[in-house]
């Protein structure tokens, strides 16, 4: 036991001395010879470790855009007053970079990184990125976020299919994993997630009805839970879009999430297609019965030239674009617009996803 | 370089090129020491970064007892990995096969030669979980053994002990994966 305790000291003091100090191998042995024979085998594999973790650095690009991050935070907060300040830093922040990107880089400079040509490994990319993330920060809304996270997921897609057209896949493996992450974002957003994969649904409550996440809605009905739960229904409209239209992230997330919220994940999935594929009837309806009244009216030489386009009331995807002949397309037609008629603050200066959507029919 | 502790101090008071100093001398470790829990490098770069953010609106609460700075940014990392396993539902661990870690410790190969992180990695997830912590901190995070006790809170007694079983751990995989 002494003589194990003894050992672990001289490994730990030759590491020290290699590692550290510059020492070799060869120099700690002849210290201690009595050794030698057990410590060799040790400091070799110890040494390998050391040299194959060093030789991992991140990428100059995320570190350009990790520092610049950085400062932009610390320019944007007061580590003294960061309790009172906290819930106004985001927006700080973002209203600095915005000014700092525009007065240091020209407006025009960021206009040209926040394009779509605009792809990893061009130097314009991380100020693409940076100002991703100022439109993610001067977003209040949820509903408004995960309009814009699912914009960058289409824009994601796009800068994955070019990169492999490029045969960049190192880049592209490392944009799908900012793709998962927007997914799993505009996921942990949505009321299904905050509400029935919580504690009411475990293991022990496998069979808790469906509607028990609605239940405390319905129990207050104030505006503000009212004007609530129009938001919710909306997220779970655009989760169910999402559902669909990515299949096999779907597929994937459920087969790897644990036993105890598999169940309840299987739940918000059906619950947000439902959702969905109801806007999407309640959408064909409205289109079809505006259509007919069109017909009517004109048959009866009595249009009155409204503005108002089929669906443009309805705040649900493939509501508003909706055209004739294109109710028949599945859910998840990218053609479909997502709540335009009801875009939250914030979103107006951003690319919404319907309009990255739309760019993706095209692909 | 100023000593740490004068520059945490600084920092602590709002002096960001205090804590931008904290930042270029701790980051590349901090991201070595989560890229080799996570398996992605985007995610490690980017919860690298997120430490950081972390450390920066919480330094006002850090105190000085016995840990040093550093302990305290590899905690915040270590918390951040937890969530995130527990978030992304951890995808299944490749496990090595059973005759991959059996104990054929054959003297005449060696694992002098260099080998890739990848590959590091996979072996280190046949070590138990102590033994990954005292391998990330002290190679990766570049803790001495005495901090590496402090973020583990162990003795440091415990700490040589587990450094010791550990990389013998991972010379027996390395060898078995040849």
């Amino acid at each position: 036991m002494k003589k194990g305790k003894e050992f672990n000291n001289i490994l730990d003091e030759c590491l020290e001395r290699i590692l550290v100090n510059g020492e070799t191998i060869e120099q700690c042995l002849e210290r201690y010879p009595e050794y030698a024979a057990e410590l060799k085998p040790l400091l070799l594999t110890a040494t390998a470790t050391n040299e194959a973790i060093v030789d991992v650095t991140p990428s100059p690009e995320f570190k350009a855009r990790a520092r610049y991050q950085l400062r932009v935070e610390m320019a944007g907060s007061d580590i003294k007053k960061k309790r009172f300040f906290l819930a106004w830093q985001p927006r700080w922040a973002a209203v600095l970079v915005t000014v700092l990107a525009v007065v240091l880089l020209g407006g025009g400079t960021v206009l040209a990184a926040d394009s779509d040509n605009t792809i990893p490994g061009n130097p314009l990319y991380a100020v693409k990125l940076a100002t991703e993330n100022v439109r993610l920060a001067l977003t209040s809304s949820d509903v408004a976020k995960a309009e814009l996270y699912a914009a960058l997921v289409d824009r994601r897609t796009s800068e994955i299919e070019q990169l492999m057209k490029r045969g960049k896949t190192e880049l592209a493996q490392r944009t799908v994993a900012r793709l998962k992450s927007h997914l799993a974002n505009i996921y942990s957003l949505s009321p299904a997630s905050q509400s029935t994969i919580g504690p009411e649904i475990t293991e022990k409550d496998p069979v808790a009805p469906e509607e028990s996440s609605v239940k405390p809605d319905v129990a207050v009905q104030d505006i503000a839970t009212a004007v609530s739960a129009a938001e919710r229904t909306r997220l779970q409209v655009l989760l169910g879009r999402y559902i669909v239209s990515h299949p096999d992230e779907i597929r994937t997330m459920v087969e790897e999430a644990p036993p105890s919220v598999k169940l309840a994940l299987t739940r918000v999935i059906v619950a947000s297609v439902n959702s969905y594929v109801d806007s999407c009837q309640k959408a064909i309806r409205e289109s079809k019965q505006s259509q007919n009244g069109e017909e009517t009216d004109t048959s009866n030489g009595a249009s009155d030239n409204s503005n108002q386009q089929p669906g443009e009331s309805d705040m649900g995807p493939g509501t508003s674009n909706q055209q004739s002949g294109e109710s028949d397309k599945g859910p998840g037609t990218s053609n479909q617009q997502s709540g335009t008629s009801n875009q939250q603050s914030g979103a107006s200066s951003l690319a919404p996803a319907s309009s990255v959507a739309q760019s993706s029919t095209a692909r | 370089m100023q000593d740490e502790q004068g520059l945490v101090r600084q920092a602590q008071q709002g002096d960001k090129d205090a804590f931008a100093e904290l930042y270029e001398t701790y980051f590349d470790k901090i991201y070595r020491y989560v890229f080799l829990k996570i398996s992605n490098k985007a995610e490690a770069e980017d919860m690298a970064q997120q430490v950081f953010l972390k450390a920066y609106q919480s330094i006002g609460s850090f105190k000085w007892k016995g840990v040093p700075f550093s302990a305290w940014l590899f905690r915040i990392a270590h918390n951040q990995i937890v969530d995130f396993i527990r978030k992304q539902s951890k995808r299944p661990t490749v496990r090595l096969e059973e005759s991959m870690v059996s104990s054929d410790d054959n003297p005449l190969r060696t694992v002098e030669s260099r080998f890739d992180i990848e590959r590091l990695r996979l072996a280190t997830r046949q070590l138990t979980a102590a033994q990954q912590e005292v391998i990330s901190l002290r190679f990766a995070g570049g803790l001495a053994i005495a901090d590496v006790a402090r973020t583990m809170g162990k003795s440091e007694g415990a700490v040589k002990a587990l450094q010791h079983s550990a990389v013998a751990a991972l010379r027996k995989v390395l060898l078995a994966g040849e």
